[in-house]
């Protein structure tokens, strides 16, 4: 490949190279210190590579240290609303006609945490949702929470209005007799409800959400999943996930797999237990 | 995307905003840039290649980006990057130094910033650096000595003449 030529193209003398090197770290053993032989008989280049080092260390402080403020959710939307868009809204109905819901998933998720590991100057992954054991539909739940909680104009499929129509048709959709708890007492109501994909360790089995709402507008969603028997990827004990800006408190049930989804400050252990109660009898 | 694809580019937008803050000293087109740059990269985020570190793509994308949108800044009025120059608007105001250094940075070449940037705050070799920004290693070792040397310039302490002015324009106003 051809570059086009910069202005600041000139060569830097190899000697000049060298010192930059120095100051970066980038040398092997022996090279440092025949450098630091040289900057002994060489004030004028050790004063210089003294500013360069200083000039390092108040760069990094710099970055390390500036002010940020929580991120927008333009931005996280922009992700959210890619990954829906992708998945989701435009090839749902084909995949599910198909049975292809397919995809990466779960090798993916290895490789992403993989190459990552390592990396200076750069936040890890939310450890919670990197580590080994958390359930794919854990994560999907917090996903999905994120990105339809935030929805105006179509927070659920079908509503709550028609929660006959819509307890029947998630049934129907996922092959078992569904309930849909109630978390008045608690402050949330029942906004509706949307059928989405499995995620890629089952092709082809769908998640039901359930959306509420309380008086001040919070959102939380029940995700609930189908496994095979003896094949469910959690246990009875709630379990908590963090993931950016949401909490999930998941568990499993015989062959349903529960996950219940909000904004951090949601005291979520009540709410999952009044949900508990009313699934589990 | 499955979810943990989309975690891990949520997980680094922090990062990414804090990047584009010093790459382009403003605060509100750092956040313009990190918006095209997920933009793009959920578009494209089939051409990441498995097998490749996901952080030197992402700021790759937002390089170019940022190139592209200082040369659309430059044709339509050239004095669209003077003006930007930052004004800080946050209420922890940081110490005159890192003011300095702020100053100092956002008035380097775009090119040498982006060297100083990935080399010594991301800690990229020269070469990674190279690769990021698709320019020679020649290159990079230009950029980094000319932006260092300038910053060298900037930051070297004046000579004590204002304190004197500050007196006389007082008593001027007696």
């Amino acid at each position: 490949m051809s570059h086009p030529s910069h202005p600041d193209d000139a060569s830097l003398p190899a000697s000049e190279a060298q010192l930059h090197a120095f100051v970066d770290g980038q040398l092997p053993p022996e090279e440092r210190e025949a450098v630091r032989q040289q900057l002994r008989t060489d004030p004028e280049a050790a004063a210089r590579v003294a500013e360069w080092q200083f000039q390092r260390q108040a760069l990094r402080g710099l970055a390390r240290d500036w002010p940020m403020d929580e991120t927008p959710p333009d931005l996280s939307g922009i992700v959210l609303r890619a990954a829906a868009g992708r998945r989701w809204r435009t090839y749902l109905p084909q995949a599910l006609a198909a049975g292809l819901l397919l995809t990466l998933g779960i090798s993916g998720g290895y490789q992403w945490g993989r190459h990552e590991a390592g990396a200076p100057a750069w936040p890890a992954a939310p450890i919670a949702s990197r580590a080994a054991g958390v359930p794919e539909f854990a994560r999907e739940a917090g996903v999905a929470f994120a990105v339809y909680s935030t929805e105006k104009r179509h927070p659920v499929e079908v509503s709550a209005a028609e929660q006959a129509h819509l307890v029947q048709w998630l049934s129907k959709r996922l092959g078992r007799p569904l309930k849909v708890p109630v978390l008045t007492d608690r402050g949330y109501a029942l906004l509706g409800g949307r059928l989405l994909p499995g995620d890629a360790s089952q092709p082809g089995s769908p998640r039901a959400q359930f959306m509420y709402e309380n008086a001040d507008g919070d959102r939380l969603t029940l995700y609930v999943a189908v496994f095979d028997a003896g094949a469910t990827p959690a246990g009875a004990e709630f379990r908590l996930l963090q993931q950016d800006g949401r909490t999930t408190l998941y568990w499993a049930d015989g062959e349903f797999g529960y996950a219940l989804s909000a904004h951090p400050a949601t005291e979520l252990q009540p709410l999952a237990q009044r949900v508990h109660q009313q699934l589990a009898g | 995307m499955p979810a943990v694809a989309v975690e891990q580019l949520l997980a680094h937008i922090p990062a990414l905003r804090r990047y584009a803050r010093l790459l382009t000293g403003d605060a509100t087109r750092a956040d313009d840039l990190v918006q095209d740059t997920l933009e793009r990269a959920c578009r494209k985020w089939r051409l990441w290649r498995p097998g490749t570190a996901l952080r030197p793509w992402l700021l790759s994308i937002m390089h170019n980006l940022h190139v592209n949108q200082l040369r659309d800044w430059h044709l339509d009025d050239g004095h669209a990057l003077l003006d930007d120059l930052p004004e800080r608007a946050d209420p922890a105001a940081p110490a005159g130094e890192r003011l300095d250094l702020e100053r100092a940075l956002a008035a380097l070449q775009p090119g040498q910033r982006a060297v100083m940037l990935l080399v010594v705050v991301e800690e990229y070799t020269y070469a990674e650096a190279a690769d990021i920004l698709d320019v020679p290693v020649g290159t990079v070792m230009s950029r980094l000595h000319r932006g260092r040397e300038a910053l060298r310039v900037a930051l070297a302490p004046a000579a004590p003449v204002a304190s004197a002015q500050i007196v006389n324009l007082a008593r001027m106003k007696r």
